[in-house]
């Protein structure tokens, strides 16, 4: 068997069960499914990365994606509002939110298209990409954008802190007494 | 304050070294010698007192309905029914008896409080260490008094008494093992006497299993006793009704075996639903000098080869060895018989009691001035034919020279023995009074039975 | 890399068949010692019946028990999500164990970021846990879930972080080349650092498996085994059992692994070397096993606000400090103490 053959197979295959799942994503009457159907995108997302020899990417998908946003957003819908069963959430800007969607997506792809068009990437010999590589380029060519984002994210986690924060002396002092 | 120093001292930062103290508890039990008993392999020894499971001594309930009315989950089920005996003497009234039909207890519901034991007057319930009764239904955790009476082998004789402590009256009365089975000796009375009266079915085979039963303490009284007296008199010095009860007298060959005094005591033998409470002494005189661990030695042996579980045989040693340690013997058959523990009479079982016997005999010399002794001599042989093979089996066991057993009628035989002895009445009474006394009966009680006892021999002298 | 032949499959197939098989039996064995450790700790005997000798074939009369009993699915539970929870939890735990190192070429798959894919794997159950206490529709079993999430996303950050320190200290992610870089184990060289991250990597660990005394998740006697209050038969053992004792192992294995110096000898010394590296990494393991069972037992369960501050105030500000010590440690130190 061919590996070419069978990379493609697997390619296929992932990307069919990738767009069924977004579709459910946005079809299915219920968000803890709907949170479900985007693990299993992102994970779909995840193979193709392998497929691609992109380990980093992918199990930083998984760890970050799968492991932690998706779970913060279970946990949210679960601590608030998550029926089992069909519960409609749709409101009048849905058709909006189609048009958005697929513009968004005619651009994305024409973008990609447009620049990766027949590019061949080379997975195996001297020039596969490394981790190693990906470390230096974040820490030299982008660390300002990367260190910006990290700022940002940091900005964030305190903005949370502080939200989520009550100053409450007057019952620390009731506790100690 | 004190508490907020406390607290503040609890609170004090240990850096962790709180933890590793109590890993090393817990390490330092990875290596200590385990205690943990096996159960199923390996069991505990519980206290004598355990409170497993309650026991029933039938023959000592009288249906008086305590325990079912205080039981606080209405767990135990009673079934009675009333008989109505023959007066005792001519002209009395016909008393009234109840008779235990059914005794269960619902383990399933029990909750093992032990008032129905407190409750109980007539020592009937008690607490065994037996604990092993699980059952695969629920419905199954009803036992009936058959199970209940059978527990009753495990139930350890109390405690002896501290030294110096208050001597009770009647010795033996205190231990609850011990106490006599009167109930199944004077039931047959009435069946022997008047048949019609109380239904056949209901009493007679008691007397048949306590028919047999002597024929085989006949045999281990001889092995055992150094000389069976034939005589009455050694006997009487002990205790007449114990004589009486004890089967040695078979050895003179005759099927009169009793004296009239023994008759005499024996007749006014009063049940316990009568007057006078059940436990009488008995001790018969075998073999004091046996050793207690001997004793128990033996048992644990006898038991074992029986096919007893092991905690059974263990726990009727170890009554045996009670027994031994504080020179009570029973007769001699809870060694030998096959229920070796006289208190653990099981229905259908042959009756351990030797004491039962002669009295299931006694009847029959009885009714003298009640019916003919043509009359009773044909109830007689009825009784034994239909009802009681045992009671025909027996003589012909014990005598088999003897032409007809079954149609000789004891009352013919008695009656010359009776009239044999030489004792007036009133000597009879004065003899038995000093006994009674010697015994430690109380005086009201041992008037009772010397009267008794002088009214059988007047009787006999008719 | 890609050249794959019909023997690669072949390969493939094998060692996964091997990797289903191993697993849980060495499942079963850790179980067992849990079962015999943690009744010796507690002064009792444990099982000694089953199999007749001390009771070691309990766990497969367990299993065999668990296979005939009925499975149930509660009417008002989501039978899809009910069904799948089991399953999210059970792969991740096994994909884990494909790139431990038991020696240094007895592994499944030597990927360059082990470490990496072990922490992105590892945290997948996560999910399983909520979609088995969401679909259960019990209380019981949702406070379980949410309090697992909230406990295993609390406490990967100072996983994460301590194993950070030890790829740091190695220069890489690969965990064959984390074990080959410690020629002493990190938990002894560098001082202080290794051990401060072993222990912080081992405290999370424990709370990563929701073990005493970080069980509020299956507090049994608060919330009913949690998330999974609605389990039994099979599902129960591959939504619990299987995943808690494998999962233990496996930190075990991977503690082994990044700071106790992997397959290598403990330390250092020429005759040791002799050992094979196997059983380096199994008494190494057992060790860590060991610690897991001694503190089950021994410790009460913390309350969960007590669990979320251990976590954030205690755990994950020293392992930042662990990390700036550690790079520290990495460029400064003299070369001849690395």
């Amino acid at each position: 068997m061919n590996a070419d053959v069978v990379r493609e197979v697997f390619f296929w295959g992932v990307g069919a069960i990738m767009v069924i799942a977004a579709l459910r994503v946005v079809t299915t009457q219920n968000v803890v499914h709907a949170a479900l159907y985007l693990v299993g995108t992102l994970m779909g997302a995840a193979a193709l990365y392998v497929l691609l020899l992109a380990e980093f990417v992918a199990w930083a998908q998984v760890l970050i994606y799968v492991g932690a946003v998706v779970v913060l957003m279970l946990f949210g819908l679960m601590l608030t509002r998550a029926p089992i069963g069909k519960a409609n959430y749709d409101n009048s800007q849905r058709p909006l939110a189609a048009v958005v969607a697929a513009v968004l997506f005619g651009v994305m792809s024409w973008i990609l298209i447009d620049a990766f068009s027949g590019t061949e990437l080379e997975l195996a010999g001297e020039n596969a990409p490394r981790t190693q590589d990906i470390g230096a380029v974040i820490f030299s060519s982008y660390v300002w954008p990367f260190e910006i984002v990290s700022v940002l994210l940091l900005a964030a986690l305190i903005g949370a802190v502080m939200i989520a924060r009550r100053d409450e002396p007057e019952a620390d002092k009731e506790v100690g007494s | 304050m004190l508490d907020e120093r406390k607290l503040s001292a609890a609170r004090k930062r240990t850096y962790g070294i709180g933890l590793l103290k109590g890993m090393a508890v817990t390490l330092k039990h990875l290596f200590k010698h385990n205690t943990v008993i096996e159960y199923p392999d390996e069991k505990q020894d519980l206290g004598p007192r355990t409170r497993g499971v309650i026991a029933l001594k039938e023959e000592n309930c009288t249906v008086c309905m305590l325990c079912a009315r205080e039981c606080p989950d209405w767990c135990i089920y009673i079934d009675s029914h009333k008989e109505t005996l023959p007066p005792k003497r001519e002209g009395g009234r016909p008393r009234k008896r109840n008779v235990l039909d059914r005794f269960a207890i619902d383990y399933a519901l029990c909750m093992y409080c032990g008032i129905c034991v407190e409750v109980c007057p007539y020592d009937a319930l008690f607490w065994s260490r037996e604990f092993e009764y699980a059952e695969y239904d629920i419905r199954q955790l009803t036992h009936e008094k058959e199970k209940l009476s059978d527990w009753m082998a495990t139930v350890l004789p109390p405690p002896a008494l501290e030294a110096g402590a208050e001597q009770p009256g009647q010795p033996v009365a205190a231990t609850p093992a011990a106490a006599a089975p009167a109930p199944t000796a004077v039931a047959p009375a009435p069946t022997a006497v008047a048949p019609a009266v109380q239904p056949a079915g209901a009493t007679t085979p008691t007397p048949a299993p306590s028919m047999s039963a002597p024929a085989e303490t006949t045999e281990a009284d001889k092995a055992r006793l150094p000389a069976p007296p034939a005589h009455p008199a050694p006997r009487a010095t002990t205790d007449p009704e114990a004589a009486g009860r004890s089967p040695e007298v078979p050895t003179t060959g005759q099927e009169t075996v009793l004296s009239d005094q023994e008759k005499a005591v024996y007749q006014e033998d009063p049940g316990p639903n009568v007057d006078v409470p059940a436990e009488q002494p008995q001790p018969v005189a075998l073999e004091r000098s046996e050793d207690a661990e001997a004793v128990y030695q033996q048992v644990l042996k006898e038991q074992l080869d029986k096919g007893s579980s092991a905690q059974v045989a263990e726990a009727r040693a170890r009554v045996a060895r009670a027994k031994a340690e504080r020179g009570i013997k029973r007769g001699p058959t809870p060694l030998t018989v096959d229920k070796p523990v006289p208190s653990a009479p099981t229905k259908g079982a042959p009756r351990p009691e030797p004491s039962g016997a002669p009295e299931a005999k006694a009847p029959q010399p009885d009714p003298g001035p009640v019916a003919a002794p043509a009359e009773a001599g044909a109830a007689g042989s009825d009784e034994a034919e239909t009802s009681a093979p045992a009671a025909a089996k027996e003589p012909a066991a014990e005598e088999p020279p003897s032409a007809e057993p079954v149609s000789t009628p004891d009352p013919q035989a008695a009656a010359p023995a009776v009239g044999g002895s030489d004792e007036t009445p009133d000597q009879v009474f004065e003899r038995v009074l000093q006994e009674e006394k010697a015994k430690g009966s109380s005086d009201a009680v041992a008037q009772g039975r010397a009267k008794a006892a002088r009214v059988k021999a007047e009787r006999a002298q008719k | 890399m890609f050249e794959l032949n019909l023997s690669d499959w072949q390969i493939l197939l094998v060692k996964l068949g091997l990797v289903l098989a191993i697993v849980p039996a060495i499942t079963l064995v850790a179980g067992y010692a849990e079962h015999k450790v943690m009744a010796h700790l507690q002064h009792r005997l444990g099982p000694m019946y089953p199999g007749g000798f001390h009771g070691w074939a309990t766990l497969l009369a367990d299993g065999l028990k668990f296979i005939y009993k009925e499975d149930i699915i509660p009417a008002a539970a989501d039978r899809k999500v009910f069904s799948l929870a089991p399953l999210a939890i059970f792969v991740p735990t096994v994909l884990t164990v494909l790139v431990l190192p038991l020696d240094e070429t007895l592994v499944v798959e030597e990927l360059d970021l082990g470490l990496f894919y072990l922490l992105a794997v590892s945290s997948i159950s996560t999910i399983g846990m909520l979609m088995a206490g969401w679909s259960s529709s019990n209380k019981y079993a949702l406070i379980g879930a949410l309090r697992a999430a909230a406990q295993l996303i609390a406490y990967e950050l100072p996983i994460v972080l301590s194993a950070a320190v030890a790829a740091m200290l190695a220069g890489t992610l690969s965990l064959n080349g984390i074990v080959e870089a410690q020629e002493w184990p990190f938990v002894l060289w560098p001082p202080g650092i290794g051990l401060i991250a072993f222990l912080v990597f081992f405290g999370a660990g424990v709370a990563e498996l929701t073990r005493p005394p970080f069980d509020m998740p299956v507090a049994e006697s608060e919330i009913i085994t949690g998330a999974f209050t609605e389990y039994s038969g099979m599902r129960f053992i591959f939504s619990t059992f299987f995943p808690e004792v494998a999962n233990m192992v496996i930190i075990s294995g991977v503690a082994t692994t990044l700071f106790l110096g992997g397959y290598q000898p403990i330390v250092p010394l020429g005759f040791l070397d002799a050992v094979p590296g196997l059983v380096w990494f199994t008494l190494k393991t057992a060790f860590m096993v060991f610690m897991l069972l001694w503190i089950r037992p021994t410790f009460p369960r913390l309350r969960e606000d007590q669990l979320q501050k251990f976590a954030w105030k205690f755990l994950i500000p020293t392992s930042l400090v662990l990390i700036l010590a550690a790079g520290a440690w990495v460029l400064y130190a003299p070369e001849g103490l690395k």
